[in-house]
């Protein structure tokens, strides 16, 4: 069967153990504020369009069924109204101007890509991570590449946000090793407004999976001025009490880096005046949660 | 390693200060120009005799000739003291005229490292007792070769002597606490002149004496090699009688590499090789290999690089430590394949007892150990210049067929390996009979023996080692060419010639085209990979049918780039895929600058997807990382597990840079060569390259600040 796909990063050595593929699946049912990847929100194809790329070879002008492509005063324009992301601007331009993210993938051509590292795979102790987006969301997509990579004996990552029916993650706990498992606000109110998603079932699903026996490590973003608050941390202190299988808990400070792909989105940065957080401010944050939770907490 | 005995710790300030001058001072730039006059004034007064003991005499002349300065932190004797003489005087116009009358002796030198057993078993003196007997029953040409010997015997008696008398002079001046230690540098070579070593300090100055002394016969090059095997009968003979304890023997290591960077000439490089394998196949790493690196780590200095030899029986903490340091920043440490470097040396008819014992010459060139007089790097061969050439030789009447075409390229190549045999064989000739080095040859086996110097062909292994450059960017073009010439016919190619011979002036979208739309070398796939298994295959087979003088040695390839890859590139012109005018070639065995696009992972598959074992002129594969990859004991991990598969996969020599800001700072000058570079800050990963000004400005901020 075929999934939708926007990367697929070989020696990714920082979503679980190992060397590591991971396969960057298109499409999630959250809208977070901060979303560092905004081209995985969609299922759908986008052109990332990178102006100070271009060399003016004109490609895109002469190919675009929809003239949105248009040389003014020698600047290379977008018209992101008229653009109906067809992609075929991408197909030669060699500049890195325009780019086509997101493809249809199927499962056998995933599996060959990420076999490619098999060698490092198990001098490492590696192996697949599937990430997004949103797995779940393609979640027969995502049990077939689980189920293969299963039968090559890799290790097997699951990033998840959590937001999806229950039985989707209970069909999965056999095949994955690790369950990176978000936990992006504790309070319910505020998780429905920073991220479009109610908190409830997200909730109920990280308490049924652990007490299914998945082994879990609780993934933090915190942004300054949403979720970097105290009573956020001890409560994720707490929730790694309450859970049975978390083993480690990993604090992702917010970084802005995420800007540069909306601008090759042609998105408008709806947060353009946040950054990075000082050292001694993840810092502290750390010790906080740390500081009552009986699991290792680490920056991740 | 910590080492926080009083011993070192009171004595590392002071190592810390030299060493803070060494990394300052200018190194001179040519060793031999200050010794010009001495060699000079006595090869005037030998005319009338036969080079072996003309060139036997200068050697001991010099030898007598050299002075040493100490510094009040120095444990070792080694810096010579030179005479200031400027390169205007009348003294020196005249002895580089009288020089330069003297018939030429072309051709490679050094590269080795000596076989100084002889002198740990006899000392000089027994040497001397034992080349007597050899003369007493020698023919004539023998005797004189002896006769050279016994004179370069002579000399490195009177060196030995003459730096014991240093230290001794500086006895009286010196503070209570200085007498002592001067006092062991004077006991030491004085016992070097006539005995042999005794202790792990007598056997380091030994072997920096060798080095010095090779040097007086204009050999540069001549490396410490395996000190680890070398000195670890004599460490575990001193720890055992309390003479020493391991700090100690950590500061004479740190004070012979500070020699090193004090002496030997900028630009070059000095092997120090550990770990490896016995004769019997069993792991030979030892407490030295640990200190040998530790000392790297401390006087982190430009020589000597430290190569780690590594196989599947190494101890992990040899290699973590290694790795550790790569980690931190340190670019010197390498890992070369045991298993594929001896199959390779089997190949070209080592046996297997000796197979184990070779080391990296000094970069990445493989030479036997103590028997060798390797030419390395004779000629270099840059493979694409010639690829141009056949482009334009045939774009009139190209070829029918991809095939066809790659059959002329090939023939092409052959002819060039054909001209650089001839002309390596006609220095061979030109150094049999001109050249004479009795002092290597002394300590090179199996000169002794044979009563032959090792410019007469006395030595074990007489190989030629030359070079391919620019593999990568060779295959990279062969399939553009295939491509866009015979198979979609995009380009005719007198087009293509055009397009190369105008570097892409005006026509960007068209180098664009040929540099990304097709896939290159380094992103592991086997339509691009095979060109280079094939070349390899190819080079390999025709210098197999070459014998080089004078005993019919191999002539073998290797894959080893020094500085070669930008040197000729620089000269080249632009090149089917993609590559400018000028741009450096790819370095080594890896993929052309900027087109690891899939990753280490890929590269490392690419890079081992052909056989290197054949390539003993030396196959190099750099890596280079931004630390926000690595920012946890687990991700360093993950560069341990990069490197190790590489050398399982039969990988030859790979050395890893870690950079922080430079690196970065370098890539936003000039992105097209650090297009690969990937940056990763908390789970957001993106080409460096690819991101705004303001958002490499923001990445950059970053790292700088994570490094503190």
């Amino acid at each position: 069967m075929n999934g939708r796909i926007f990367q697929i990063q070989r020696f990714s050595i920082q979503d679980g153990p190992g060397i590591r593929t991971t396969v960057f699946l298109k499409g999630c049912p959250l809208h977070c504020l901060w979303c560092h990847n905004p081209e995985s929100v969609s299922p759908a194809p986008h052109t990332f369009f990178s102006p100070a790329q271009c060399i003016g070879c004109g490609y895109c002008v002469e190919n675009c069924p929809e003239q949105a492509h248009k040389t003014v005063n020698g600047v290379h324009i977008l018209d992101r109204t008229l653009c109906k992301e067809c992609g075929k601007c991408a197909q030669g331009c060699y500049s890195g101007a325009l780019e086509v993210v997101g493809r249809e993938a199927s499962v056998e051509e995933v599996i060959a890509e990420v076999l490619k590292d098999l060698p490092f795979y198990k001098t490492s102790g590696g192996g697949m991570t599937l990430s997004g987006g949103e797995p779940l969301a393609q979640y027969e997509f995502s049990l077939e590449l689980l189920t293969a990579a299963r039968k090559h004996d890799l290790n097997t990552c699951l990033e998840t946000s959590g937001f999806a029916p229950f039985e989707r993650l209970a069909a999965l706990v056999n095949l994955v090793d690790f369950f990176y498992f978000d936990c992006k606000e504790t309070d319910p109110a505020r998780h429905l407004e920073y991220t479009g998603a109610p908190l409830a079932l997200i909730m109920e699903n990280l308490t049924r999976l652990d007490a299914l026996g998945a082994t879990l490590v609780l993934r933090c973003p915190i942004i300054p001025g949403l979720n970097a608050r105290d009573e956020h941390f001890q409560a994720i202190a707490k929730l790694a009490n309450r859970l049975q299988h978390v083993k480690e808990v990993q604090i992702l400070p917010y970084h802005p880096l995420g800007r540069s792909k909306l601008e090759r989105l042609g998105k408008k940065d709806l947060n353009p005046d946040w950054s990075f957080p000082e050292k001694a401010e993840v810092e502290r944050w750390i010790a906080e949660v740390a500081r009552t939770c009986r699991v290792p907490v680490l920056q991740g | 390693m910590n080492f926080h005995d009083s011993l070192y710790t009171d004595y590392a300030p002071r190592l810390a200060a030299w060493r803070q001058e060494c990394a300052q001072r200018q190194r001179p730039k040519q060793f031999a120009a200050q010794i010009i006059t001495s060699i000079a004034r006595s090869l005037r007064a030998s005319e009338s005799l036969p080079i072996q003991l003309r060139r036997g005499l200068c050697t001991r002349d010099v030898l007598r000739f050299l002075e040493f300065e100490l510094n009040d932190s120095a444990l070792l004797m080694g810096v010579p003291a030179w005479p200031s003489l400027h390169t205007e005087s009348p003294e020196f116009q005249a002895a580089s005229a009288y020089l330069g009358s003297i018939p030429p002796a072309p051709g490679q030198t050094g590269h080795c490292e000596l076989d100084l057993s002889r002198l740990h078993e006899l000392g000089i003196d027994g040497l001397r007792q034992d080349l007597l007997r050899r003369q007493a029953n020698a023919n004539k040409e023998q005797k004189d070769v002896y006769q050279s010997f016994l004179y370069v015997l002579e000399g490195f008696s009177a060196l030995c002597a003459k730096a014991a008398a240093t230290a001794l002079a500086a006895i009286p001046a010196a503070s209570e606490s200085r007498r002592a230690e001067l006092k062991a540098i004077y006991e030491s070579c004085q016992r070097l002149a006539h005995q042999p070593p005794v202790t792990f300090r007598d056997a380091l100055q030994l072997c920096w004496f060798g080095i010095l002394g090779t040097m007086t016969e204009n050999v540069g090059l001549v490396v410490p090699g395996r000190l680890d095997i070398r000195l670890i009968s004599f460490y575990q003979r001193d720890i055992a009688a309390g003479h020493i304890i391991p700090s100690q023997a950590l500061m004479l290591l740190e004070n012979l590499y500070l020699i090193i960077n004090e002496v030997i000439p900028e630009g070059l490089a000095v092997s120090v090789m550990v770990g490896g394998r016995d004769a019997q196949g069993r792991d030979a790493t030892n407490e030295l290999s640990y200190l040998c690196v530790e000392a790297v780590r401390r006087t982190k200095l430009v020589y000597p690089t430290v190569g780690v030899c590594w196989h599947e029986e190494t101890p992990e903490a040899l290699t973590n430590l290694t790795v550790e340091l790569i980690g931190k920043g340190y670019s010197t440490p390498a890992f070369f394949g045991d298993e594929t470097i001896q199959r390779g040396l089997k190949h070209y008819g080592v046996p297997p007892a000796e197979s184990c014992d070779y080391i990296n010459s000094t970069c990445v060139e493989i030479t036997p150990c103590g028997s060798s007089n390797v030419w390395v790097a004779s000629p270099y061969f840059s493979t694409c210049h010639f690829l141009v050439e056949e482009i334009r030789a045939q774009a009139e009447t190209p070829p029918a067929t991809f095939e066809g075409f790659l059959k002329a390229y090939q023939y092409r190549l052959a002819e060039k390996i054909r001209e650089g045999v001839t002309e390596e064989n006609r220095r061979r000739v030109l150094r049999q009979l001109n050249g004479r080095k009795p002092f290597q040859s002394l300590f090179t086996k199996d000169c002794l023996e044979r009563g032959r110097d090792i410019d007469d062909g006395g030595a074990r292994y007489n190989w030629v080692e030359c070079s391919f450059v620019g593999l990568a960017n060779l295959a990279d073009s062969l399939y553009v060419i295939q491509e866009e010439v015979y198979h979609q016919h995009t380009m005719s190619m007198p087009e293509l010639l055009a397009l190369l011979d105008s570097n892409f002036e005006g026509h960007e979208p068209e180098r664009l085209r040929l540099l990304k739309k097709h896939p290159k070398y380094g992103i592991n796939t086997e339509a691009v990979d095979h060109f280079v298994r094939d070349t390899v295959a190819f080079v390999t087979k025709e210098c197999a049918q070459y014998k080089m003088l004078p005993d019919d040695s191999h002539f073998i390839p290797g894959a080893f780039c020094w500085i070669m890859h930008e040197l000729l590139g620089r000269e080249s012109g632009a090149t089917p895929d993609g590559r400018k005018a000028g741009f450096p070639f790819a370095d080594g065995a890896g993929p052309a600058q900027g087109r690891e696009i899939n990753g280490p992972t890929a590269a490392i598959l690419s890079t081992t997807s052909w056989d290197a074992s054949s390539f003993i002129g030396g196959v190099a594969f750099n890596m280079k990382f931004n630390s926000s990859l690595f920012t946890s004991p687990e991700t360093f991990q993950r560069l341990r597990d990069l490197i190790v598969t590489y050398l399982r996969r039969g990988g030859f020599e790979t050395q890893v840079n870690v950079v922080d800001h430079a690196m970065l700072l370098k890539a936003k000058e000039n992105p097209d060569a650090y297009r690969d570079l990937v940056v990763r800050i908390g789970g957001y990963t993106d080409y460096f390259t690819r991101l705004s000004p303001e958002m490499q400005t923001e990445v950059m901020l970053r790292t700088e600040y994570q490094a503190v």
